[in-house]
């Protein structure tokens, strides 16, 4: 079988720069839901009750919802909610990033829970203040206990880039599906590729993250 | 007792109790991710959305209904979840 068409230097280049903009829409992404997900979990745990509400109920409708559902939504009908066009790109990364807040939030919250509340009496008794033990104590306690689940979600994050394909950005996924779309016309070359290079992407976080745990504990 | 016995009256009922919760979850997600047929342009409920709202350019709509035909599937199996894992909970 000769496979010169998929093995050549310009497609082959053509591919990586699509495992590029994947890892940077991931990257992006996960920094976005990290920092939302905790502020939605603070939220929830928040003793205000119109904001512990409002919290609840973004978490727990995003999480019923499709996450392509999210991606269409935030690039065809979030423009017009804000007047302003958005490219492929951004919207992607606003989609991916809505919907896995409310995933973390869930994992932080989980986290929080967790922290023994001996820890936070002794703090309290000690005269510190809440904003202090949460950053001192309940939080890097949390985040700890929580790094394998978080590190699932964002391996998941990662696959689900392949999603905003649809929406046009030419990530990983979309440059495969332009690459056997051209002679000899032949996908499953192409898929084995493209399989392959997501499963080392995955498998390098989860390694990653794995190297992370460790550290934290 | 036999194999068969074993299996149904004493591993395969604790077996089940473990496995519902996440099985129930997986449920779930799959329930979302039919949406994803719509990608190899299958009129589901988010591929009928998004034909309306390219032929009408009313996407706010569309996808809103969209999200509560999905909220209407999913938000009851999900308290159907959340109950079974709280009865086989120990």
């Amino acid at each position: 079988m000769d496979l010169g068409w998929l093995v050549n230097r310009g497609t082959l280049t053509f591919i990586a720069g699509g495992l590029l903009v994947t890892l940077q829409v991931a990257a992006i992404a996960i920094a976005l839901s990290f920092v939302a997900g905790v502020a939605l979990a603070l939220g929830r745990l928040s003793r205000f009750r119109p904001l512990s509400a409002a919290a609840t109920i973004y978490i727990e409708g995003m999480r019923a919802l499709p996450v392509l559902l999210v991606i269409f939504f935030s690039y065809f009908a979030l423009p017009r909610i804000i007047g302003m066009k958005l490219d492929p790109f951004a919207a992607g990364v606003i989609g991916l990033s809505a919907f896995t807040a409310a995933l973390v939030a869930e994992i932080v919250r989980a986290g929080i829970l967790a922290v023994p509340k001996g820890l936070i009496e002794a703090a309290q008794s000690q005269g510190f203040s809440g904003r202090q033990i949460l950053r001192i104590i309940t939080l890097p306690i949390a985040l700890r206990q929580m790094m394998p689940a978080l590190v699932a979600q964002f391996v998941t994050l990662l696959k689900d880039t392949s999603l905003t394909a649809v929406i046009g950005i030419l990530e990983l996924t979309r440059r495969g599906q332009i690459v056997f779309a051209q002679p000899p016309f032949q996908p499953i070359p192409v898929f084995v590729l493209i399989a392959l290079i997501y499963f080392s992407a995955n498998f390098a976080l989860a390694q990653a993250g794995r190297r992370l745990e460790a550290r934290t504990l | 007792m036999r194999y068969v016995t074993v299996m149904r009256t004493i591993v395969l009922p604790q077996a089940v109790a473990k496995t519902i919760p996440p099985l129930g979850n997986t449920a779930l997600n799959l329930i979302k991710n039919s949406s994803l047929v719509s990608t190899v342009s299958v009129l589901d409920i988010l591929g009928t959305a998004n034909l309306i709202g390219a032929r009408t350019f009313e996407y706010v709509p569309m996808f809103v209904g969209a999200a509560i035909c999905y909220l209407i599937l999913t938000l009851p199996a999900a308290l159907a979840v959340n109950r079974l894992e709280k009865r086989y909970a120990r």
